[in-house]
């Protein structure tokens, strides 16, 4: 039984070396391929100098590498950190510099950006995927890992960190969430025993490498020694080219989040495809407006659709089948029940558990926990929370910041967050890291952001800022902005206010701003 | 009405009006959905520009890679949905 994350293709290879493990624009690997392809990468990367524990980046739009990249830094010993293809440099060199990355899995058409993050990140000494040399970055050429011998030796154990996924962080930087080989297989393995996935399933890959998301649709499948179809970026953003990939690639298992349900769901999408094949639609991240869920379960009739709920730092840990489809004007999709294995907990504010149907901070324990923030120590003494219960070791549960309650038939259901994340679009944001942002230019003396629901439960973030003497424009603001943030944290609009309104002790009133704006939208929407 | 410079009318959208940046360099046939330059939000605002400047609808169905995904593509499938619904 494997325990660490690489040797599920190992034992897939075995079992059926030519079954398909991943397909991306038409190319295919198989399980073979896959296991001696990436050993190769993981050879290349022991004889430069990787080391067990040690960090490697990605740095790819989706593609076959991407695969033998992320098996061949695991079976090298080290942890794969996703950089986001569409991410400013600055933000990646951050991460770049966060976590020591020395070496890059990448491809020659981001040449010019990685110049640019070498120049601002010093511990890069190796690009693999690049045909020449970036100044003192070697490039190491696809052809040389593929006459590199398969020899690996790695001494990991599953307690070593095997990912870290990047996300926003209120600090107004990116904190690492580190999984271990431990809590990774132990998502891979919950998810293929309780949706039964198989060697026949095909699981899409819809969220980018750098969303956890990902981490389903690649280890569940190859758990499963199932086939799993990357969705290139751009189908992901027109939902009728979306639809037709489904068809045509025979998807079986769709996880991703509400809002491509709900653009798969708007009139005339699906007319016209057949999705008989697909018998399993997954989706989290943030709660799904049921008008929208009711209209495309009515389209897709034979698939099961579940709502899955757990924050990245502790991968999936609830979920709700849909077992029939649902009143659109009922109350809002529980998000279920624990996994297996799972322990949830709803503690009031002074960490004391509360009574079933009282609202407090949910907890979890669970196997698919990860070790913790990456060289946070602040961070991570703050979000463990230990429960003794005998003597011996304390239980470590996640505080998870995420509001719920527990009903009298054990089913939890969510009640927003305790802090200022918010989940916009499927993307986690933190809306001081937004705020953050915004006072970082030079003309800014003041910046608040907030939240409006749109009719349709679309979340979109706005800002407003007081300026400091000298006058500057919304578009100019906003650029400055894209240098730190990624496209999906900036502000829909960014208003030059004279005032804000205040609290009675003078602090900007954040709540009030968000009011006032949703009040005018319904306004413009009845006008 | 067909803008007098098709081409441009749409470059000049998504350089001031989605990526708030006019000196940005987007080729006719640049990918314009790969690397983030328009996203899925963005997109529905292009998807209304459009509209209004060819003075046509276009339904959801229509909205796909083939006739999205560069500035050259647009262009063509704009004029022919114009001519389309004249004729």
């Amino acid at each position: 039984m494997a325990y660490l994350l690489h040797q599920l293709i190992e034992e897939a290879a075995a079992a059926d070396p030519d079954h398909v493990a991943l397909s991306c624009r038409g190319a295919d690997i198989t399980y073979a391929e896959l296991f001696e392809r990436a050993g190769r990468l993981a050879n290349v990367l022991t004889m430069r100098g990787v080391k067990p524990g040690d960090r490697v980046g990605i740095y790819l739009n989706k593609c076959l590498e991407t695969g033998i990249a992320l098996y061949g830094i695991m079976m090298a010993g080290a942890a794969y950190v996703p950089l986001d293809p569409t991410a400013p440099i600055a933000r990646l060199a951050f991460i770049v510099n966060d976590c020591h990355i020395e070496h890059l899995i990448s491809e020659p058409a981001k040449r010019e950006r990685l110049e640019a993050m070498a120049r601002e990140a010093p511990s890069l000494r190796a690009v693999i995927g690049l045909h020449e040399d970036i100044g003192d970055v070697e490039a190491i050429d696809w052809r040389a890992v593929a006459g590199a011998s398969q020899e690996t030796s790695p001494r990991v154990t599953e307690m070593d960190p095997c990912y870290i996924l990047y996300t926003s962080g209120s600090t107004g930087v990116p904190k690492g969430i580190a999984h271990t080989h431990r809590s990774a297989i132990s998502w891979a393995n919950v998810t293929a025993s309780t949706y039964r996935f198989g060697p026949e399933d095909v699981l899409s890959n819809y969220a980018p490498l750098q969303f956890d998301l990902s981490t389903l649709d690649f280890f569940g499948g190859a758990r499963s020694g199932a086939t799993t179809v990357m969705i290139p970026e751009e189908y992901l953003k027109l939902p009728t080219s979306l639809a037709g990939f489904l068809e045509e690639s025979g998807i079986t298992v769709f996880f991703t989040v509400p809002m491509a349900l709900i653009q798969l769901s708007q009139p005339g999408v699906l007319d016209g495809k057949g999705l008989g094949k697909l018998r399993l639609v997954l989706f989290g991240g943030e709660p799904m407006p049921l008008k929208h869920l009711v209209s495309i379960m009515e389209r897709v009739p034979q698939a099961e659709f579940v709502n899955v709920y757990g924050p990245t730092e502790v991968n999936g840990v609830t979920h709700f089948p849909v077992e029939s489809v649902p009143d659109p004007n009922g109350p809002p999709l529980p998000i279920g029940e624990p996994y297996a294995n799972v322990e949830a907990l709803v503690v009031d504010s002074s960490g004391n558990p509360v009574d079933d149907g009282e609202m407090g901070e949910l907890l979890i324990r669970a196997p698919t926990m990860m070790r913790g923030y990456w060289a946070r120590n602040d961070l991570n003494e703050e979000v463990f929370y230990f429960r003794q219960r005998f003597s011996g070791l304390p239980e470590v549960f996640l505080r998870t910041g995420d509001l719920a309650h527990r009903d009298r038939e054990g089913v939890f259901h969510f009640h927003g967050r305790k802090d200022r994340q918010v989940k916009s679009r499927g993307f986690r944001v933190e809306l001081d890291e937004v705020e953050a942002a915004l006072l970082s230019h030079p003309a800014v003396e003041e910046a608040a952001t907030y939240v409006i629901t749109e009719g349709d439960g679309t979340v979109l973030i706005r800002a407003a800022a007081t300026l400091a003497g000298h006058e500057v424009e919304e578009a100019a603001l906003r650029r400055h902005m894209a240098t730190s943030l990624p496209g999906y944290a900036l502000p829909t609009s960014i208003e030059i206010v004279d005032d804000f309104p205040r609290t009675t002790t003078g602090k900007i009133d954040r709540k009030s701003l968000a009011e006032r704006a949703g009040a005018l939208i319904r306004e413009g929407s009845r006008a | 009405m067909r803008p007098e410079n098709p081409t441009a009318a749409i470059r000049d959208f998504i350089a001031n009006d989605l990526l708030y940046d006019p000196s940005i360099e987007i080729g006719v046939d640049d990918q314009l959905l790969l690397d983030g330059l328009v996203d899925s939000l963005s997109i529905a605002r292009l998807v209304i520009f459009v509209e209004d400047s060819w003075q046509i609808h276009i339904p959801p169905g229509d909205v796909s890679i083939e006739n999205f995904g560069t500035i050259e593509a647009i262009v063509g499938y704009a004029d022919g949905r114009a001519s389309q619904q004249q004729g």
